[in-house]
């Protein structure tokens, strides 16, 4: 399996959809820079790839997509190719 | 002497043995009744592992029939139920092994003798779980029930999402996990803009912080920095690019807590980047 990099067209950061073992890396947007307070809050319309769906008789799902990303090393790539998958499996399920 | 009509050959070797079958026993309190199936739960963070179950079922007539059938996970960490119809009879044996899982932490079955498909209902028993990998197979009756957190986890190395300059780290444990973490490295680079940067390592749930590793007193312009936060480690600056600093030591991160840096007078053009951590994972 390739390794794509992406960046978040939210926060701006970039990452490699696999680990390098193989395994899914799960993206999620960091919060926004501390205020003079030293408190920092969410980003808005953050990304969070990790699942929501966390029943075994459920297609997992991501948290959010926040402003979505851009693949710098495929063009073709609208997301992470596992993303693609799920949904494309969640999608199929409701037809049937 | 067992009565000529209730001899039943049995399969391969031993097969001039034969079972009184109107009076002996029940082999196993695992009957299996017409209505019943194998859930077979199987959830991995290898995509595409899959699972081979083997199992040994005594028919009516004596006969033992050996089964096998491959599952492969399709929801990653979360898991999948499956539901296998078995022939009614006496359930002798089950046993399960990984074809691609090498570490434990990875692969997880847990197989059910139940009616219906509810899951986990009163009409069930669990009679098998654990994790399965290389040469490690679970089997019943003669293996415990291993919870998802019991023992070693599986060791990974993730290099997480380098932040837009003047950034900060944010990485999260994912769902469906348990981490332990044990090194979190990375770089700073900072700009010319004149300031001193405190670098501290922060452990949250997603709401309130509530764990602060400092790793120097600050860090100057124009310099690249590498840290190593681990447990056990102590505070030391090596000059002039290499900093060790101690993290919580056995510390046991839930899924959605993150771990993240907190840099006071971080300026906008700084940027951290080669963010590398080492985790012990189990699935959760």
């Amino acid at each position: 399996m390739t390794r794509e990099q992406f960046q978040c067209l939210n926060c701006g950061g970039k990452y490699f959809d696999l680990c390098l073992d193989g395994q899914i890396y799960f993206h999620v947007c960091s919060p926004l820079p501390p205020d003079e307070n030293g408190i920092s809050l969410p980003r808005p319309n953050a990304r969070n790839e990790t699942n929501c769906n966390r029943s075994p008789d459920l297609i997992p799902a991501i948290t959010s997509e926040g402003l979505g990303v851009n693949c710098l090393t495929n063009q073709n790539l609208l997301e992470p190719a596992w993303i693609t998958h799920l949904k494309n499996r969640a999608q199929k399920e409701e037809q049937e | 002497m067992v009565p000529e009509a209730t001899r039943v050959p049995g399969e391969g070797f031993g097969q001039e043995v034969g079972f009184d079958i109107n009076r002996a026993p029940p082999p196993t309190n695992a009957y299996i009744g017409a209505d019943d199936q194998l859930q077979v739960f199987f959830a991995s963070s290898i995509p595409g592992a899959t699972a081979k179950v083997f199992a040994r079922i005594l028919l009516p007539n004596g006969k033992i029939v050996p089964n096998e059938w491959i599952f492969t996970a399709i929801n990653g960490r979360v898991g999948s139920n499956f539901y296998q119809f078995l022939a009614e009879g006496f359930m002798l044996s089950l046993s399960v092994a990984s074809l691609n899982s090498t570490q434990p932490g990875q692969s997880y079955v847990r197989l059910t003798l139940m009616r219906g498909t509810q899951n986990l209902s009163s009409n069930s028993v669990v009679l098998l779980a654990g994790y399965v990998y290389g040469q490690n197979v679970v089997s019943w009756p003669t293996s415990q029930l291993w919870p998802m957190s019991f023992g070693r986890g599986a060791m990974r190395v993730i290099n997480g999402t380098t932040p837009a300059p003047g950034g900060e780290i944010t990485e999260v444990v994912p769902s469906n996990v348990l981490w332990r973490l044990q090194t979190f490295s990375f770089v700073l680079n900072t700009s010319a803009a004149v300031a001193n940067r405190g670098v501290l390592l922060v452990f949250d749930n997603g709401v309130a912080s509530y764990s602060y590793s400092t790793a120097t007193s600050g860090q100057p312009a124009g310099l690249s920095q590498s840290y190593t936060f681990a447990p056990g480690y102590p505070l030391v600056n090596i000059y002039p690019s290499q900093v060790m600093a101690p993290a919580p030591t056995d510390h046991f991160i839930p899924a959605g807590f993150r771990i993240r840096t907190a840099t006071p007078s971080l300026q906008a053009g700084d940027q951290y980047s080669t963010i590398s951590y080492l985790v012990e994972e189990w699935l959760a």
